[in-house]
C-alpha cells in the first residue's frame, strides 16, 4: 500500500467501545476505555485519547494526523499510524476486525488468596447481578426525586436530631457499655446496618447503569462483613454519580437508624430498651459520620476522589508529599511538574490525612487515658501512636518483602489494563495483553482433535471394528430381536428448550448401543427418562417391557446405572462402599468380592476411594453399577478424564460384559470409544434423532473421499494435483493432505515419487459421519 | 445387613474419619466452655445460680445445634453434588431409611457429646453442680438433634456448594447462639430481648438444659421447651420435605 493510500483510509473504532472519563492519576491525565463486548477495561494518554476520539470513520487518517499536528506539535507519519492502529486492532477496537468473543466470566478478576479459617470470602448470592435487577425494580418508587429529597431530609434530620441529644445519647451509650450482652445485640443491629450500606451502595451504581459482580461474606480475624462488589464505577457518568455512590451507604445508615429515633423518642425513658435504643442510634450516627471522613478506605476517601477526578489520590498524595519535603531539603527535583491545582489538592490531601490521624490518635489516647485504671493511665497517651508506628513499620516489612519477591520471581502476563502511552511525540508500540481470553479460540478439524495423535482410530479399526460385529451375531443371534428399551415419540420440554424432539429408537437385548452428541443435545435428559427420573412431555418409554414412570423400584433393580465418577460413600474404602450399595439393593453382600474381581480390583478392597486413581474410580464406579447384577446398564461417559491406557482397561471389561450378554447403553463423546465398542450408533444433536445405524454404515454413508498425508515437502501441492485422482490437495501444519476417492490409483503414483511407508492413509471415521449429522463442519465439539 | 444399619455404619465411618468435624465437633465447644467459663468464672446471677449453671448448658446447647446442622447440610448437600442421591434414588431403599439413619447417628454423635462436656464441666475447676433433673435432657436431646437435624435438612437443600452451607449455616447458627443466651446468662439479657429469642429453636434448647442441668426450673417449664422444639422440628420438617432435591440439575 501507498503511503498516499494509507493515509487516506478512514478506519474506525467500534462506535460501541465507551469513553470513561478523564481522570488524574499522579501528574498524568489518563482515560479509561471499555470495551463493553468482553468487559476489557484500558487506560489510555491523552494523546491515544485523542486519536481515538477522530477515529470515527469519517476523518481521513491524513486530516487526524493534522489536527493532532495542531495539538501536541508533533506528526504522525505512517509509521507511527501503523503502530496505533496495531495496537488498536490487537485490542479488538477497531471495527471490521475481529470479532471478540464476549468473556463469559469477569475478564479481569482479581487473583483471590484462598479462604482460611482467619480471612477469606464466601460467595452468597449466586446471581447477583439478577438480585440487584429485582432489587433496582422493586425500589423504582424511592428513586423519584421527590421521594428522594423526602429521604435526604429525613437522614439530615436524624443527624441534627442525634447532635441535638448527643448528650444524652451518649449516657445512654456509656451505661449500655457496661452491659455486655446488650451492646453485643446492638452490635448485631449494626452488622445488619453494615450489610444494607453495601447494598446501598450497589443500587446506586445499578441505577446509574454500573454492574454488581458479586455479592458475599468477608471475614476476616472473627469479623464478619458483607460486600457488594461494583464494576466500573469510573464509567458510571458524572462526578456528581459517582460521589453520591460513594457515599450511598452512609445515606443507608442514617435511614436505617430512623426507626430506631422513633421508637426511641416515643417510649418512655424508663423503658428497659430505652440505654439500648440510645446507643445504637449514637454509635450508628457515629460510625456513619466517621465513614465519610477522608481517609483510605473509607467512603469519604473514595466521595473526594471521584469529586477532584483524581484516582489514586492517598498514592499520588504520598509521592507528592516526598517529593515536596525532600524538595525542601533540596535533595530531589522539585514539584514543578505538579500544576498548582495538583499541588493543592495533593498538598492539602496529605495534610488533611495528617491532621485527621493526630486527632484520631489524640481522641483515642483520651478515650484509653480515661478508661485505664489510674496508675497505668499515662499507658493511654503513648499506647496508639506506639500502635501506629508497629503497624507502619509492619506494612512497611511488608511492601517490601513483596517487591523483593516481585523482583525474584517476575510475574506471568501483563495486567488487563497495561496503559498505552505515548511519552513523547510518535508512539512507541505496546505489546497488547496476551491473555487467554483475547486469543481467538482454536479453529479447524487438526487442531482441535481430543486425541494425540492425527490417526488413532484408523489403525486401530481395521481389527477391532469386525470383532463386536461378528460377536454380536455369534452370541446373541438368537435373541436379537428381543427389545430392551422402546421410545416411540418422545419429546421433553424445559420451559423454551426442547431437549428431545420427536425421538424413537429401539434397543435390541444383548447390543452395545451408543448414545452420541455434543454437550447439551440431550443424552442425559433422555437417559433420565429411560430410568424414570424424568416424564416425558410426550410420547411413550417401555423398559424391559414395562413403562419406567413413576419410579418403578423393582424395575430399577433390573438395571444398572454408572454415572459420572463421583457418586461414592465419603471416607470409605471400595469394599464398605461396595457392602453399603448392595445393602440398599439388598442383595447378598457376597456378590462385592465378585464384582471386586470383575473390575480388577480385588487388591484396592481396603483402600480408601480417596486414594484410588481416576481409572480406578471408574471401574469402581462401574463394579456399583453391577452389583445386583442388572440386564441392562447405563453408562455415562465411562471414560470421561481418563489417561489412555485407563480408557483401554476400561474398554476391556465393557467389552467383557457385553459377552455376558448383557445390553450396554453408553453416553459418550469420544467418537473413537462409540467406533470401538458399539454395535450401535444413536447420534443426537439439538434434541433430535440425527442417524442411527452402525458405526461402519454410517461412515460408508458419508462417501467421504480418503485423506493421504504426506510429510511436507515431499511434493509440492502443484504436483499432487497434477496426479490423477487427486481432488485437493492442502498443506496442513507439517503434511500435505490429499483427498482423493481413488485412493489405491493415488498411491501407486506416489510409490514412484517417494518412500511409501512415509504415506499415512486416513479414511473417513465415525468422526467425520458425526460431525456432517450434528452440522458442526468441520469444528470439534468437545 | 439391612439397609438401615449399611447407611448408619457408612455415616459413622465417615464422621469418624472426617477429623476436622471431629474437632469442630467435640473440642470446639469444650474450647468456648473454657473461654466463657473463665470470662464469667465465680459470678452469681440474679436468680442465685452459679454463672457456670448458665454456661455450661448453654455452650453444650450450641455444640449440639451446631454439630446437628453442620453434618446434616454438608452431608446432603455433598450427596446431592456426588449423584449419590441419584444413586439412592435407584434402589428400592426408601429416603426415610436414609433419614432414619442419618438421625442415629446425630442423636449419638449429641449423646457422646453431653457426656464428654458434661463431664469436663463437672470439674471443680468449672464447678458445675447437676441439681435439676438432668434426666429430662434426654427427651430435650432428641428433639432437639431432631429440629436442628431438620434445619440441617433444610440448609442442605438450598446450598449447592461447601462454602455456601458453611456461610448459610454460620448466618443463621453464630446470630441464634447470642440471642438464645448460649455464650452468656441469659438471665441478663433484658426482657424485650428474652421475648425475640422466643422465635429461636435454639432458645427451647438452651432454656431446657439450663433448666434440666442447671436446676433453674421445673418439669413444667421443660416440658414446655420440649414443645416449642418438637413444633420447630415440624416447621423445618414440613419446609425440608417441600425443598428437598435428588439431583442438581433442573
Amino acid at each position: 500500500m501507498t503511503t498516499d493510500a494509507f493515509l487516506a483510509a478512514r478506519p474506525r473504532v467500534r462506535p460501541e467501545v465507551l469513553m470513561g472519563p478523564s481522570l488524574v492519576r499522579g501528574t498524568a491525565r489518563i482515560h479509561l476505555l471499555k470495551d463493553p463486548r468482553t468487559g476489557h477495561r484500558m487506560e489510555i494518554g491523552p494523546k491515544e485519547h485523542f486519536l481515538i476520539t477522530r477515529l470515527d470513520g469519517t476523518r481521513s487518517l491524513e486530516e487526524i494526523g493534522h489536527e493532532y499536528a495542531g495539538e501536541f506539535g508533533a506528526r504522525l507519519g505512517q509509521a507511527q499510524w501503523a503502530q496505533m492502529l496495531k495496537l488498536l486492532h490487537g485490542r479488538r477496537l477497531l471495527d471490521g476486525g475481529p470479532a471478540p468473543a464476549p468473556a463469559a466470566s469477569a475478564p479481569s478478576a482479581p487473583i483471590q488468596r484462598p479462604s482460611g479459617l482467619l480471612a477469606g470470602r464466601s460467595r452468597l448470592v449466586a446471581d447477583a447481578p439478577a438480585l440487584m435487577d429485582r432489587l433496582h425494580r422493586a425500589t423504582a418508587p424511592a428513586r423519584r426525586p421527590t421521594v428522594l429529597a423526602l429521604l435526604t431530609a429525613l437522614a439530615a434530620a436524624l443527624l441534627v436530631a442525634v447532635a441535638i441529644q448527643a448528650g444524652t445519647l451518649w449516657q445512654q451509650t456509656e451505661h449500655t457499655a457496661g452491659q455486655p450482652v446488650l451492646l453485643l445485640a446492638v452490635g448485631c443491629v449494626l452488622w445488619c446496618s453494615l450489610a444494607l450500606h453495601e447494598l446501598a451502595h450497589g443500587l446506586f451504581a445499578r441505577a446509574w447503569g454500573g454492574r454488581v459482580t458479586e455479592i458475599g461474606l468477608r471475614w476476616i480475624l472473627g469479623a464478619t462483613y458483607l460486600y457488594c462488589e461494583i464494576e466500573d464505577v469510573q464509567f458510571l457518568g458524572s462526578r456528581a454519580r459517582k460521589v453520591a455512590t460513594a457515599c450511598a451507604g452512609v445515606f443507608a445508615n442514617l435511614l436505617f437508624l430512623v426507626p430506631f429515633y422513633l421508637l426511641w423518642a416515643l417510649l418512655p425513658s424508663g423503658a428497659q430498651a430505652h440505654p439500648a435504643l440510645g446507643a445504637l442510634l449514637f454509635l450508628g450516627a457515629v460510625s456513619a459520620v466517621a465513614n465519610l471522613l477522608p481517609l483510605p478506605p473509607l467512603d469519604g476517601y473514595k466521595a473526594l476522589g471521584h469529586a477532584l477526578g483524581i484516582t489514586g489520590l492517598a498514592q499520588g498524595s504520598r509521592t507528592f508529599a516526598v517529593l515536596a519535603v525532600r524538595a525542601l531539603f533540596r535533595r530531589g527535583p522539585a514539584i514543578t511538574a505538579y500544576p498548582a491545582r495538583l499541588r493543592l489538592a495533593y498538598g492539602g490531601f496529605a495534610l488533611l490525612t495528617a491532621v485527621q490521624s493526630a486527632a484520631l490518635l489524640a481522641l483515642l489516647g483520651a478515650a484509653l487515658h480515661t478508661a485505664l485504671p489510674d496508675d497505668e493511665a499515662a499507658l493511654g497517651w503513648w499506647l496508639p501512636p506506639a500502635l501506629l508506628a508497629a503497624v507502619l513499620l509492619l506494612w512497611a516489612l511488608g511492601a517490601r518483602a513483596r517487591t523483593l519477591r516481585a523482583r525474584n520471581a517476575p510475574p506471568p502476563g501483563t495486567t488487563p489494563t497495561a496503559p498505552a502511552e505515548i511519552p513523547g511525540g510518535p508512539p512507541r508500540p505496546t505489546t497488547p495483553p496476551d491473555s487467554p481470553a483475547e486469543r481467538p479460540a482454536p479453529q479447524g478439524a487438526d487442531t482441535g482433535r481430543p486425541q494425540s495423535g492425527p490417526d488413532p482410530t484408523y489403525h486401530r479399526r481395521k481389527g477391532e471394528m469386525s470383532g463386536p460385529d461378528s460377536e454380536a451375531e455369534a452370541v446373541h443371534g438368537g435373541s436379537a430381536t428381543e427389545t430392551v428399551i422402546v421410545l416411540e415419540g418422545l419429546t421433553k420440554r424445559y420451559g423454551e428448550v426442547t431437549a428431545l424432539d420427536n425421538v424413537s429408537l429401539t434397543v435390541r437385548r444383548g447390543e452395545f448401543f451408543g448414545i452420541l452428541g455434543p454437550n447439551g443435545a440431550g443424552k442425559t435428559t433422555l437417559v433420565e427418562i429411560v430410568e424414570g427420573m424424568r416424564e416425558a412431555d410426550s410420547g411413550t418409554v417401555t423398559l424391559l417391557g414395562q413403562s419406567p414412570w413413576p419410579r418403578d423400584t423393582t424395575l430399577l433393580a433390573r438395571i444398572g446405572v454408572q454415572t459420572q465418577a463421583s457418586a461414592f460413600f465419603a471416607r470409605l474404602t471400595a469394599g464398605e462402599h461396595l457392602r453399603t450399595v448392595a445393602a440398599l439393593y439388598r442383595t447378598d453382600p457376597a456378590t462385592v468380592p465378585t464384582a471386586l474381581k470383575r473390575v480388577g480390583l480385588t487388591d484396592k478392597e481396603n483402600a480408601r476411594i480417596d486414594h484410588l486413581s481416576g481409572g480406578q474410580r471408574q471401574r469402581l464406579a462401574v463394579a456399583t453399577a453391577l452389583l445386583h447384577e442388572p440386564e441392562l446398564i447405563f453408562l455415562d461417559e465411562p471414560t470421561a478424564a481418563l489417561d489412555p491406557e485407563a480408557r483401554r482397561e476400561l474398554w476391556d471389561l465393557l467389552r467383557s460384559l457385553r459377552s455376558e450378554g448383557r445390553t450396554i447403553v453408553c453416553t459418550t463423546h469420544y467418537l473413537d470409544e462409540a467406533e470401538a465398542l458399539c454395535d450401535r450408533v444413536a447420534i443426537i444433536a439439538d434434541g433430535r434423532l440425527a442417524a442411527l445405524d452402525t458405526p461402519r454404515n454410517l461412515i460408508r454413508s458419508l462417501a467421504a473421499p480418503a485423506r493421504l498425508l504426506v510429510p511436507a515437502g515431499r511434493i509440492s501441492p502443484d504436483a499432487a494435483l497434477a496426479l490423477e485422482g487427486v481432488d485437493r490437495a492442502t498443506v496442513e501444519g507439517d503434511d500435505l493432505v490429499i483427498e482423493t476417492t481413488a485412493a489405491n490409483r493415488v498411491l501407486t503414483r506416489l510409490g514412484d515419487l517417494m518412500d511409501i511407508e512415509s504415506v499415512t492413509v486416513r479414511t473417513a471415521t465415525l468422526e467425520d459421519a458425526y460431525l456432517s449429522l450434528t452440522g458442526h463442519g468441520t469444528e470439534h465439539s468437545r | 445387613m439391612s439397609a438401615y444399619a449399611a447407611l448408619t455404619r457408612a455415616t459413622y465411618a465417615a464422621s469418624v474419619r472426617d477429623k476436622t468435624t471431629l474437632f469442630f465437633t467435640f473440642a470446639f465447644p469444650l474450647a468456648f466452655l473454657v473461654l466463657f467459663g473463665l470470662i464469667f468464672q465465680g459470678q452469681q446471677v440474679k436468680g442465685g445460680l452459679s454463672s457456670i449453671n448458665y454456661i455450661a448448658p448453654g455452650v453444650l446447647s450450641w455444640g449440639l445445634g451446631n454439630a446437628a446442622v453442620f453434618s446434616v447440610g454438608f452431608a446432603l448437600m455433598q450427596w446431592r453434588r456426588d449423584d449419590l442421591l441419584r444413586l439412592i434414588w435407584r434402589t428400592p431403599t426408601p429416603l426415610r431409611t436414609l433419614l432414619a439413619s442419618r438421625w442415629t447417628v446425630a442423636l449419638a454423635v449429641a449423646c457422646v457429646q453431653t457426656v464428654l462436656f458434661t463431664a469436663v464441666a463437672l470439674l471443680p475447676f468449672f464447678g458445675l453442680e447437676l441439681n435439676g433433673p438432668y434426666w429430662a435432657a434426654v427427651p430435650l436431646l432428641i428433639l432437639g438433634v431432631t429440629a436442628f437435624l431438620a434445619l440441617g435438612l433444610l440448609v442442605g437443600s438450598v446450598a449447592n456448594t461447601p462454602e455456601a452451607v458453611a456461610a448459610i449455616a454460620n448466618i443463621l447458627m453464630v446470630p441464634m447462639a447470642f440471642l438464645s443466651g448460649s455464650f452468656f446468662p441469659d438471665d441478663l439479657m433484658p426482657g424485650w430481648l428474652r421475648t425475640v429469642s422466643k422465635v429461636l429453636p435454639l432458645h427451647y434448647l438452651n432454656d431446657g438444659l439450663t433448666d434440666a442441668m442447671g436446676g433453674r426450673g421445673g418439669l413444667g417449664d421443660i416440658a414446655a421447651d420440649c414443645a416449642g422444639l418438637a413444633v420447630f422440628a415440624v416447621i423445618f420438617g414440613l419446609i425440608a420435605t417441600r425443598i428437598f432435591r435428588w439431583s442438581n440439575r433442573t
